[in-house]
C-alpha cells in the first residue's frame, strides 16, 4: 500500500526527481577517472532505466502510441474518413434502433419487474386474459400473496369538450386504473402530479391524467392545462397531471377506475362479470408464482361457491411475469431476428474495415518491418498498432452516437419538438464498449498477422471478406423477399370488398343495457340507418371486420378465428357463398367456415353437413359436436389483413350477443362521410352513449403503412450495409493495385491484356466473395421463414421467391463490378516502364 | 584480475550491507564495494541507480541531500528499519542458496 502510495507521489514530482537524478549522476561521472567517464554511458539511457523502476514507463509509452497513432490518422484522411464513414454507421444505425426501440418502451423504468405478474383465468379447457371487475375485487380483498392488485382498462371510448349543436363531439378514448397501476409501473408524471388513493375516494373531485401525446398535439403542450378543468362525456373533471407517453399508455384520458360509473352513463361496471380488465399484481416479497397460483385456486374455488355460473370449477389465476419473454412466441422471435438484423450491419462494418485496415497494413509493412528491425518487440508493435485501432474505433464511436441522436431527433422533431435525446450514460457506456470489441474484431488479427514472422499467414482477409459479402448479400435477400410480399399483400383481395364499409359500435354494455334493451336499441338503429337511400345492406356482427378483437377456437394446433354474425352478413360484406346455404333468419346450431378451414378440418371431404370440432364457446374437447356446417365460403380473411389462407368461421347470432354487437354497414360512396351521421343517429337514441364509428378502409390503410414502414427499416439496412460492401471492396482492390502495382507493369510489359490484369486482382478475393454470396442467402431464407411465422400478413410470402434471390445476387454482383471498376481501370492503364521503377 | 560482473541478484544485496555501516552516495556505494571486494566486484552504474530507485520505491532506503567536502549537493542513501529487516533476509536466502552449492561442489 505505502509503495502504491509512493508510486504516486514518484508520478506527481516526476519532474523534480528526474532533476535529481541527473544531478546525482552528473556528479557520479565527475568522480570518476577520466578513462572510465566514457564507461558511464548515456545520460539519457540511464535515467530511462532508473525511471522504468517507477512503474509508470506504460503511461510514457501509451502517451507515444497516442501521438503516433494520431500522426497516422491525420496523415492518411482518405483512410480514416473512410474508416469513420464505415464504423460509425455501423455503430450509429443499430444505436438508433436500440435507442429508438428503448424510448419507446420508457415512461420510466419497471421497478422490481419479476414480481410484477400478469393475471390470467385458467380452468381446463379454458383461457382468459382478462378479469371481470367483481373478481378483480374479490382478490383484492381476499389474497395474501399479492401486495396490490391492479386493474387497468383502456380504449373506452368518450367524447371531450363542449358539444355544441351540430357540432360531432371530438372521439377519445379513456383509460380507468386503479391508482396503484402508477407506482407499481415505476411510472413518473411528465407534468402535475398522478393519480392517488385519495382520488379514488367517492365523494373526492373527480380528476384526470390527460396524455402525453394528446396534450401535445390537441392541448399545444401546455403547462397551463393541469388544474383547469374539462369535459368529458359532458362531465367536468379537473386535469391534475401529464401522463408521460409510452408503447403501452396510448390512451388519451386516465381516470381511476372506481370513478368509471361517473364518466359513463349507467354503467354497471361494479356488478358486471362480463366486464373485461387487465389484471396485474405485485407479489409479496419471497412468495413465488407457483404458490400465488396454489392461493388463487383455493380463493377461486370459494368464489365458485358463490358463482357456480361466473366462476368455473378448477379456475386459477395465471402469473406471468410482465417481462419474461415468452420465448417461443412469434412476436419474441421477430424482435430476436430484428435485433440480429441491426447487430449483422456492425458485423458486416467491422468485417469492413478489418479489410481496410489490413490491406493497409500491406503498404505499411516496410515501417513496420524497420520498426522490428530496430528492435521493437512484436508485442510492442502490436500495442502500437491496436493503439491505433482503438483511437479510430473510439472517433467512430463519438461519430456514431452523434449519428444516432442526429437520426433521432429528427425522427422524433414530428412529434415532439420538445423532447431531449442527448445519450444517458448506459448509451455512452454501450457505445464506447460497442466500440473497443470492434477494435478488437477488425483491430486485432491484421495487427497479428502484420508483425507475422510468417508472411501472408492466416485467413483474416478471407474471413472479413466473406462476412461483409454475406452480410450484405442476406440484408438484400430478406428486403427482396419483404417487397414480394409487400406487392402481394397490396395484390391479395381479402375475400370481401372492405372499400366501403364501416360499422357502429354504441357500447351498449358499459352504460348498462340488458340483453333485451341492447336488442331493442340495435334494432331501432338498424331500421333507421337501413332506411337512408346511401345504405346498401347492415348486418349485426359481434366483431367488426380487422378490428383488433378476437374470438376463436385452437384446434390441433391450428388457430380458427371466430365471429357471430346474421344472416345479412354475406350481403353486407360481399362476400361470395361457394356451396351450400347462408344462415335462416333466426336459425341456431349453424356454421359456416372458409373454404380454408374446411380443407384444414376435412381435406378433400364435403364439409357440408359435418360438426364443428368444437362448441359455440370455442372449446375444443374430444367427442365435442359443434355446430353443423351449412355453407362454405370463398377465402375471407376478415379477423386480419392480408392472410391468404384464412381458417375462419361463422355462427349465427343468438339472442344475447346484442350487448357485445356492433352494426356493421355497406355504404355507397366516401365511408368518411357516414361518421358524423351515424355517430348523430345512435346518440340520437339515447344520449347517453358515446358511439365509435371506425372506417374498414382506415385500418388496411393503416396496416399497410405497418408493414412499409418494416419494410423502409429493412431496406435501409440493406443499402447501408451495400453502401459498406461497396466502400471495402473498392477499398481492398485500390491497395490490392496500388501493392501489386510493379507486378500489375511487368503482366502488360510482358502483353497481359485488361481482362486479365482485372482477373489477377480479382483472383484473390473470389472465393470468399463467393461464399459470402452463398452464406448470406441461405441465412437470408431462414430470416425469411421466421419473418413469415412471426409476421400474420407476411404469411403468403414465398420464402424462396426466386426473383428475390435473382434480384439480390444481381445487385450486389453489380456493386461488387462497380466497387472495383476504379481501381481495375487504374491498374489496366498503368504505364509498365514508370510501373517498373515504381516502388 | 580482471573485474567481473557481479552474479545477477546479489547487487541489492551488497548494497543493502554497505550501507549497513552508515550512509553513503551512489558513486561512493560503487567504490566501496569495489574495495572491499579488492577490486573483483565492479559495479555498473547502468544497474547500480536502476537498483538504488528500485530500494527507495520499496522503502528499504531512504535518501537525502548534503553538502560534500567539496561544497557540493550529494544524494545520500541511508538503510531504513524496513531495509535491515530485507537485509538479513536476503543474507539468510543467500547462505542457504551458497551452502547448497557448496555441498554440490564437494559432493559430486
Amino acid at each position: 500500500m505505502r509503495e502504491v502510495l509512493r508510486r504516486i507521489a514518484y508520478l506527481w514530482n516526476h519532474r523534480r526527481l528526474e532533476r535529481e537524478m541527473a544531478e546525482e549522476m552528473a556528479y557520479h561521472r565527475e568522480l570518476l577517472s577520466p578513462e572510465r567517464r566514457t564507461e558511464f554511458g548515456s545520460d539519457l539511457r540511464l535515467r530511462e532505466d532508473a525511471r522504468e523502476v517507477w512503474g509508470w514507463a506504460w503511461l510514457d509509452r501509451l502517451r507515444q502510441d497516442l501521438a503516433y497513432g494520431a500522426r497516422v490518422l491525420r496523415n492518411s484522411p482518405g483512410f480514416t474518413l473512410t474508416a469513420v464513414l464505415v464504423l460509425a454507421s455501423g455503430i450509429g444505425v443499430p444505436l438508433t434502433v436500440f435507442r429508438a426501440a428503448l424510448s419507446d418502451l420508457q415512461g420510466g423504468p419497471l421497478p422490481d419487474p419479476d414480481t410484477l405478474v400478469h393475471l390470467r383465468r385458467r380452468a381446463p379447457g379454458v383461457f382468459i386474459t382478462t378479469l371481470p371487475y367483481p373478481e378483480l375485487a374479490f382478490y383484492a380483498a381476499n389474497t395474501k400473496c399479492f401486495r396490490s392488485v391492479i386493474g387497468v382498462t383502456e380504449r373506452n371510448q368518450a367524447t371531450f369538450g363542449e358539444t355544441a349543436a351540430g357540432v360531432a363531439p371530438e372521439q377519445i378514448q379513456i383509460a380507468f386504473a386503479t391508482s396503484n397501476y402508477f407506482p407499481e409501473f415505476g411510472i413518473v408524471p411528465a407534468y402535475g402530479r398522478l393519480l392517488t388513493p385519495n382520488d379514488e375516494r367517492r365523494d373526492s373531485e373527480l380528476v384526470a391524467l390527460i396524455g402525453e401525446l394528446f396534450w401535445q398535439q390537441r392541448l399545444g403542450g401546455d403547462p397551463a392545462v393541469i388544474g383547469q378543468s374539462i369535459r368529458v362525456n359532458g362531465k367536468l373533471v379537473r386535469v391534475v397531471g401529464v401522463m408521460p407517453r409510452t408503447a403501452k399508455a396510448r390512451s388519451e384520458l386516465w381516470m381511476p377506475l372506481v370513478r368509471q360509473p361517473f364518466v359513463i352513463d349507467g354503467s354497471t361496471l361494479f356488478t358486471d362479470w362480463n366486464s373485461a380488465l387487465d389484471v396485474y399484481a405485485r407479489l409479496r416479497p419471497g412468495v413465488s408464482v407457483k404458490a400465488s397460483q396454489q392461493e388463487t385456486l383455493a380463493l377461486a374455488a370459494s368464489l365458485h361457491q358463490l358463482q357456480p355460473d361466473r366462476v368455473r370449477p378448477g379456475e386459477y389465476l395465471e402469473a406471468h411475469p410482465v417481462l419474461q419473454f415468452e420465448t417461443n412466441s412469434p412476436e419474441f422471435q421477430i424482435v430476436l431476428v430484428t435485433i440480429s438484423l441491426v447487430l449483422l450491419l456492425l458485423v458486416a462494418a467491422c468485417a469492413n474495415l478489418g479489410t481496410l485496415v489490413l490491406a493497409r497494413g500491406v503498404t505499411r509493412e516496410r515501417e513496420i518491418r524497420t520498426r522490428m528491425a530496430l528492435g521493437a518487440g512484436r508485442a510492442r508493435v502490436i500495442r502500437q498498432l491496436f493503439t491505433e485501432s482503438l483511437m479510430l474505433a473510439a472517433l467512430c464511436g463519438l461519430c456514431g452516437l452523434v449519428l444516432s441522436s442526429g437520426i433521432l431527433k429528427w425522427i422524433q422533431l414530428e412529434h415532439n419538438p420538445a423532447s431531449t435525446l442527448l445519450p444517458d450514460w448506459r448509451t455512452i457506456v454501450v457505445t464506447f464498449g460497442v466500440s473497443l470489441l470492434a477494435a478488437l474484431v477488425f483491430g486485432l488479427p491484421p495487427a497479428l498477422r502484420l508483425t507475422s514472422l510468417v508472411p501472408r499467414a492466416g485467413r483474416a482477409r478471407s474471413i472479413f471478406l466473406a462476412a461483409q459479402v454475406a452480410v450484405s448479400c442476406l440484408l438484400l435477400v430478406v428486403s427482396g423477399v419483404l417487397v414480394g410480399g409487400l406487392k402481394q399483400l397490396g395484390r391479395t383481395e381479402p375475400g370481401f370488398d372492405y372499400r366501403h364499409l364501416l360499422w357502429v359500435s354504441p357500447g351498449l354494455k358499459a352504460h348498462g343495457y340488458g340483453d333485451a334493451a341492447a336488442k331493442a336499441y340495435l334494432d331501432a338503429l338498424r331500421a333507421r340507418t337501413a332506411a337512408w337511400p346511401d345504405v346498401q345492406a347492415v348486418s349485426q356482427v359481434s366483431l367488426g371486420p380487422w378490428g383488433n378483437a378476437h374470438m376463436g377456437s385452437a384446434w390441433m394446433g391450428r388457430q380458427f378465428a371466430g365471429n357471430r354474425v346474421d344472416s345479412q352478413f354475406i350481403e353486407t360484406m360481399r362476400m361470395h357463398l361457394v356451396r351450400g346455404r347462408n344462415f335462416l333468419p333466426g336459425e341456431e346450431g349453424v356454421a359456416l367456415i372458409t373454404e380454408a378451414a374446411a380443407r384444414v378440418l376435412w381435406r378433400d371431404e364435403d364439409a357440408l353437413g359435418k360438426s364443428l370440432p368444437w362448441d359455440v364457446q370455442g372449446n375444443s374437447q374430444s367427442g365435442t359436436h359443434g355446430p353443423t356446417v351449412v355453407g362454405v365460403v370463398a377465402n375471407a380473411s376478415t379477423t386480419i389483413i392480408g392472410n391468404p389462407e384464412p381458417l375462419e368461421y361463422y355462427l349465427p347470432q343468438s339472442r344475447s350477443d346484442a350487448l357485445n354487437s356492433v352494426l356493421l354497414l355497406r355504404v355507397s360512396g366516401n365511408p368518411h362521410e357516414f361518421i358524423r351521421r351515424l355517430q348523430d343517429s345512435a346518440r340520437a337514441l339515447d344520449g347517453r352513449l358515446q358511439p365509435a364509428v371506425p372506417v374498414i378502409l382506415d385500418a388496411y390503410d393503416g396496416e399497410m403503412k405497418n408493414t412499409s414502414r418494416a419494410l423502409a427499416g429493412v431496406a435501409i439496412l440493406g443499402s447501408v450495409a451495400i453502401l459498406l460492401s461497396a466502400i471495402g471492396l473498392a477499398g481492398l482492390a485500390g491497395y490490392t493495385v496500388a501493392q501489386r502495382t510493379r507486378e500489375i507493369g511487368l503482366r502488360i510489359a510482358l502483353g497481359a491484356r485488361g481482362a486479365q490484369v482485372v482477373r489477377a486482382i480479382l483472383a484473390p478475393m473470389s472465393h470468399a466473395i463467393v461464399i459470402g454470396f452463398v452464406c448470406g442467402a441461405v441465412g437470408g431464407a431462414a430470416v425469411a421463414k421466421i419473418l413469415r411465422s412471426g409476421i400474420p400478413a407476411m404469411a403468403g410470402i414465398n420464402v424462396f421467391d426466386p426473383l428475390a434471390y435473382l434480384a439480390a445476387m444481381a445487385f450486389l454482383a453489380a456493386v461488387v463490378a462497380l466497387s472495383i471498376l476504379a481501381p481495375g481501370r487504374r491498374a489496366i492503364r498503368i504505364n509498365p516502364s514508370e510501373a517498373l521503377q515504381h516502388e | 584480475m580482471s573485474k567481473t560482473e557481479l552474479v545477477p541478484g546479489t547487487l541489492i544485496l551488497l548494497v543493502l550491507r554497505v550501507l549497513q555501516a552508515g550512509p553513503l552516495h551512489g558513486y561512493a556505494i560503487a567504490q566501496r564495494i569495489s574495495q572491499l571486494s579488492s577490486d573483483v566486484l565492479r559495479v555498473e552504474e547502468g544497474s547500480l541507480y536502476p537498483a538504488l530507485q528500485k530500494m527507495l520505491m520499496k522503502g528499504w532506503v531512504q535518501s537525502e541531500w548534503e553538502l560534500s567536502d567539496t561544497k557540493r549537493r550529494v544524494r545520500s542513501y541511508r538503510l531504513t528499519a524496513a531495509g535491515r529487516k530485507q537485509l538479513a533476509a536476503e543474507l539468510a536466502g543467500y547462505d542457504h542458496v551458497n551452502r547448497a552449492i557448496q555441498s554440490v561442489l564437494k559432493l559430486a
